[in-house]
């Protein structure tokens, strides 16, 4: 099996960040990374609250990159960048 | 790695060291005094992801709550209080972990719809049954759901017959029958029959799966209310830096440094603003989490705030308040003729005809194990009746089929069924009327429980039908609805609903296809019965998934009680600051104390808001 990777900046949209940066925080990580990882094809997902990133393991053949965008905006969330395919 | 698991392995780490410092200290083993500060040095350290976020999130320009407890500790631990800098850091390692333990409890309900979703299929592929990944099942393909089995497909039952329990999707726990040509969802339990199913939905499209997607999604749409939360949070932390600044100052002049040291690490380490962010997402969390184990998908923060003002609830009358298919509700036999006779008759003549109201008397036949011969040759009136022949007997059904009159005894009993609403069918054979049947459309069983509950909640409840005025009084007048409209084309039920909202705030339901116009133009759409269309529960504010109308009262009930916790938690925290923060201004409370009280600040509200998925 091939796995891509890939690391999104994302811009929170939905919600604002939680003053106290723990609790509020991985409430939202684990959202997210449970959220994307049910997508069929995706392997890790891996959210850095603090400095907005996502990262991801996929199998290209299963699933895209505009399907993981879309999932993440449907979710609320607004992308910045796409970055560091490899 | 799971947050609370990391967390215990670190507090675990943290209590240990720190009670072992405190021990050897106790000691006058050599070196205890090295030692001891040497174990306390290592539960602070266990406290790194705190450090971490702080300066990660300094760098930022954010500050934070970690920021105010990395110099709370390093203030504490540079005027030598080692062990009660390792008991903050415990203090905190355990609320924290137990606080993530809680969250992520809470969205557990949709770790159970995803553990509902099945995994793998049966499916026939040249003559052979194989067992595939359901990712990999195709359009069309023929799967087979054995006895006990998890339906992994949605799609049309071709054969079989079973009872299947359609809990996961719908929340209702009654098994639905299900037959040739029925529809079946991915993730409901088969009953004792096996079924074969011709596959419509690929694995991604099912039911469940729109439906995993719509809670994540929901689950993420704020509520307005964190809105004031968020406000309150922005000048929360600013404000306590320069109360923290002042009350130092203010100390160390009038008690000295030690105290006034003492005093700021305090109400650094008691400012919780985390139970003003965290609480309100919770809530909404814990009544979609809940809301989604009972066959509700609430869209979002928003709607839980609308629905839990709801004052008046319009409701379609067929398809929702009834089942939607006429039914043979009664049989007069009349001029000595038999019951079967009757229906007999009724059904070779109506046997070709795929009016609703003919399929309602051959489906009473069958009903009743009369068997339908066909008719040798039958025309359809349209809006009167039909005309058949059975062999040289002449059969006429409906009012509008014959110029003769009816007698006294017949008048009576079609005048008293038009009375109660239902439609009226006279069976002549030739010439003579052997028995009237009446036809209605049948309410569902809990439909009257459903009005009374939202009457209860002292909800207003409007009914809306395109039915005739005296059909509409007579089941308005059964199910107790403080209002009814007859009589109103899918455009004019939109009038009503804005008529209705004037001062008022509106919820319509309805099955979300033929209403979707009137549940758009209401303050809140339910869609009920939206399980087999994808467009129902896209476009409702709030879609019922079963054919369960008392899930609305329940809906808005549950509303309620999650929008009063939101605003009990925001109440309660602020006070709780209030009370923590003045008490560590004027030196009542040690930075032991001000850390178990932030963390129990914090703790109480996650735990009220996530009480919300045990709610009833």
């Amino acid at each position: 099996m091939t796995t891509e990777k890939l690391t999104l900046k994302i811009a929170k949209a939905g919600a604002a960040p939680c003053a106290c940066g723990s609790c509020g925080d991985s409430f939202q990580k684990t959202a997210l990374e449970h959220a994307l990882m049910r997508l069929t094809g995706i392997s890790k997902a891996n959210f850095d609250t603090i400095g907005g990133k996502v990262k991801i393991e996929y199998d290209p053949k299963k699933v895209n990159q505009p399907k993981i965008t879309e999932r993440l905006e449907k979710l609320g969330y607004q992308i910045e960048n796409i970055g560091g395919v490899s | 790695m799971k947050e609370y698991i990391r967390g215990t392995v670190l507090l675990v780490l943290g209590v240990i060291s720190t009670v072992a410092s405190w021990l050897v200290l106790q000691t006058s083993i050599t070196y205890a005094s090295v030692t001891g500060i040497a174990l306390a040095l290592i539960a602070v350290v266990c406290g790194y992801t705190i450090y971490v976020t702080a300066f990660r999130l300094l760098f930022r320009k954010r500050i934070t709550v970690q920021l105010f407890v990395t110099v709370a500790i390093a203030a504490s631990i540079a005027a030598g209080y080692y062990i009660p800098a390792a008991t903050v850091v415990v203090i905190i390692l355990a609320g924290t972990t137990l606080e993530d333990y809680v969250l992520y409890r809470t969205r557990g309900s949709i770790e159970k719809l995803v553990n509902m979703s099945p995994k793998i299929a049966l499916v026939r592929r040249d003559g052979m049954e194989v067992e595939v990944a359901v990712e990999d099942v195709k359009l069309g393909e023929t799967v087979l759901a054995k006895p006990g089995d998890k339906i992994p497909v949605d799609g049309i039952v071709i054969s079989g017959y079973s009872a299947v329990n359609q809990a996961a999707i719908t929340g209702e726990s009654m098994p639905a029958e299900k037959t040739k040509g029925d529809q079946v969802f991915a993730g409901t339990m088969n009953g004792n029959g096996a079924l074969e199913i011709k596959t419509d939905k690929i694995a991604e499209d099912t039911t469940i799966a729109h439906i995993i997607h719509l809670v994540e999604e929901a689950e993420e749409k704020r509520a307005p209310i964190q809105n004031i939360a968020d406000r309150f949070t922005t000048y929360f932390l600013p404000f306590i830096l320069i109360l923290a600044a002042v009350v130092f100052t203010a100390a160390y002049f009038l008690v000295g440094l030690q105290p006034a040291i003492t005093r700021t690490v305090s109400i650094l380490l008691v400012a919780c603003p985390c139970a003003l962010g965290v609480a309100v997402p919770v809530a909404v969390v814990g009544a979609i989490g809940n809301a989604s184990m009972n066959g509700i998908i609430i869209k979002g923060g928003t709607n839980i705030e609308k629905v839990k003002d709801v004052t008046s609830v319009a409701i379609d009358k067929t398809g929702t308040l009834t089942i939607g298919e006429p039914k043979v509700v009664e049989i007069r036999t009349l001029n000595n003729h038999s019951q079967d006779e009757v229906v007999k008759y009724a059904a070779i003549a109506e046997k070709f005809s795929e009016h609703p109201i003919s399929k309602a008397v051959t489906s009473k036949a069958t009903e009743l194990g009369v068997s339908i011969p066909d008719p040798t040759k039958f025309k359809i009136v349209p809006g009167r009746g039909v005309e058949a022949y059975y062999g040289k007997q002449q059969i006429l059904i409906g009012k509008g089929m014959t110029d003769m009159a009816f007698n006294e005894e017949e008048d009576k009993v079609i005048s008293a069924f038009e009375s109660e609403g239902k439609t009226v069918l006279p069976v002549i054979l030739d010439k003579q009327v052997i028995g009237i049947i009446a036809v209605a459309d049948t309410l569902r069983k809990d439909s009257s429980e459903a009005v009374q509950r939202l009457r209860r909640l002292g909800i207003k409840t409007v009914m809306l039908t395109g039915d005739n005025m005296r059909a509409a009084k007579s089941i308005a007048g059964q199910i107790g609805v403080d209002e009814f409209y007859a009589e109103l084309l899918p455009e004019q039920k939109v009038e009503v609903i804005g008529k209705m909202k004037k001062g008022n705030v509106v919820a319509m339901v309805g099955d979300g296809v033929n209403d979707a116009p009137a549940l758009a133009n209401a303050d809140v759409g339910f869609a009920m019965g939206a399980a087999g269309s994808d467009v129902a529960i896209e476009t409702a504010d709030v879609a019922l998934l079963g054919d369960d109308l008392t899930k609305v009262e329940y809906t808005i009930r549950l509303s309620r009680k999650a929008f009063s916790k939101m605003k009990m938690n925001i109440a309660f925290s602020m006070a709780w600051n209030a009370l923590g923060l003045t008490l560590a201004s004027l030196g009542l409370l040690v930075p032991i104390l001000a850390a178990v009280l932030q963390e129990a600040g914090c703790i109480s509200v996650i735990i009220n808001s996530a009480l919300l998925l045990l709610y009833k």
